[in-house]
């Protein structure tokens, strides 16, 4: 289970969603890497349920993700994926639309 | 030569528009309204500016046609909640320029249900691609999540933020186009329904039907009552979203801004913050110096703005008057405008110097435009 996000080439920052210019080093040459899981930091609890959640993932990129299964508290990894219907258990999801998946450079 | 706001005007807002209201008619409205109290015609506008979600698809220039307007100087404006700010920096920078002598900025929306689904939906690409699908419907959640890492970092609690909504739900009272004006009690507002935790009802803007406008000109003389502008800044994607939120792009503006306007926070007897959440009053405040880095939050909440020590958002603000969508951004304008040319009715302090802030448009994880201006009253 994973979630793509973008990577710089030049500079290797993570980066969500992706951009044009990479903010760290200014190169536009990207490749797309798993993130595998993240840590849980905020979640909040809308009125039908639903659990939002913003994580870490390493190098300090943070990710707004919609968390099924058991909810984790604030602390907690939980693993990535960009399938809305990844299964029960603990998982957190975050929207890509299916383009996002091509080398972008 | 200074510029100065000699004219501001309002559509009312409404939760519920008369079928058929178009943004267009709504928009007109404050321009005719804020163009009758400065005593000038379209015919004497020759700048005009303009924000809006739901102006499409018209543009600015087909509603300077269809208000008459002849213009040497025309901008649109797509930055929501920081629009004014930006606007206004614009507009005082082409007055002194002399590309234009009467400038009109004009913000509004048709917000109902309809309409504010599908601006939420659909706000960027950003909000397209890795929010709505979530299921994410607008930014509740967001700032709910900003709230908790404020209520961390700042050891503030809900009825921390709940005096800041009472307080301008009494300052709504004396409003009288403001869409909520009745008293809201401490357990009312904690016991709202939940919106997304730790966010309530009263911490969420109504979304409203509206429009506000002002009139700019250099030097009236005359006696005439005027806010003169003493300095615009603003400041756009400050931090790459790669922050917390809890500092706005304010912190920057807050220095050269009060540098130019030669005064100090401290100095101003009224702060119109952008209230998109009360967590951003607090973030704004304290970004823009008037709740000083060494003064607890908490007790600033209860000491000067329960107490009216510091008037804060002296209209009641968009969370109680309501957020006309872009013009949110310019609802704080016109308020302080009016204080200081002593036109605000029975909520009328006695004031000579204020700052308004902007704040808005969240790219995937907080608002990353912020606009910072400090008005003087003078005749």
């Amino acid at each position: 289970m994973s979630a793509v996000v973008q990577e710089c080439r030049n500079c290797r920052s993570l980066l969500f969603p992706a951009r044009l210019f990479c903010p760290v080093c200014g190169e536009d040459s990207f490749s797309t890497v798993a993130a595998e899981d993240g840590t849980v930091e905020q979640t909040t609890t809308l009125s039908d349920g639903t659990v939002l959640a913003t994580l870490g993932i390493n190098g300090g990129l943070r990710l707004i993700a919609r968390l099924t299964g058991s909810a984790p508290e604030p602390g907690q990894r939980v693993p990535l994926t960009n399938d809305p219907v990844a299964g029960s258990g603990a998982n957190a999801y975050i929207p890509i639309p299916p383009n996002l998946n091509e080398d972008q450079s | 030569m200074t510029i100065s706001i000699i004219g501001t005007g309002q559509s009312p807002y409404t939760r519920h528009p008369q079928p058929g209201t178009e943004t267009s008619q709504v928009i007109a409205r404050a321009v005719r309204n804020a163009l009758r109290e400065a005593g000038l015609t379209p015919g004497d506008v020759d700048g005009f500016a303009v924000s809006s979600f739901t102006l499409n698809p018209d543009h600015a220039i087909d509603l300077a046609w269809r208000m008459g307007l002849r213009l040497t100087w025309l901008m649109q404006d797509t930055n929501g909640g920081a629009s004014a700010g930006g606007m206004l920096q614009h507009a005082v920078r082409a007055i002194e320029a002399g590309d234009a002598k009467v400038i009109v900025l004009a913000a509004g929306d048709l917000m109902d249900g309809p309409a504010f689904s599908q601006l939420v939906a659909s706000y960027n690409r950003a909000t397209q691609d890795h929010l709505a699908p979530l299921p994410m419907n607008g930014p509740n959640a967001l700032f709910a999540m900003l709230t908790t890492r404020q209520m961390e970092v700042l050891g503030l609690t809900r009825e921390d933020y709940g005096r800041i909504a009472i307080a301008q739900r009494e300052w709504a009272a004396d409003n009288p186009g403001a869409v909520y004006r009745q008293g809201l009690t401490m357990d009312e507002y904690l016991s709202a329904p939940a919106v997304a935790t730790p966010l309530g009802r009263y911490d969420c803007v109504p979304p409203v039907t509206g429009a506000d406008a002002v009139v700019l000109v250099a030097d009236p003389g005359n006696g005439t009552p005027r806010a003169k502008v003493l300095s615009v800044r603003a400041s756009y994607n400050a931090d790459q979203q790669a922050g917390d939120g809890l500092e706005t792009g304010l912190r920057a503006c807050a220095q050269p801004g009060w540098e130019e306007a030669g005064i100090g926070p401290g100095d101003v007897g009224l702060a119109c913050v952008y209230d998109d959440y009360p967590a951003m009053v607090v973030a704004q405040l304290a970004d823009l110096g008037v709740l000083p880095a060494d003064d607890h939050p908490a007790d600033f909440i209860k000491r000067r703005i329960a107490t009216r020590e510091l008037p804060v958002n002296t209209s009641g603000g968009q969370l109680s008057a309501g957020q006309a969508g872009a013009a949110g951004g310019m609802h704080g304008l016109v308020e302080a405008a009016r204080q200081l040319m002593g036109t605000a009715g029975a909520r009328q302090i006695a004031v000579r110097h204020a700052v308004v802030s902007g704040y808005g448009m969240v790219l995937y994880r907080y608002g990353a435009c912020a606009t910072m201006s400090v008005l003087e009253a003078a005749r």
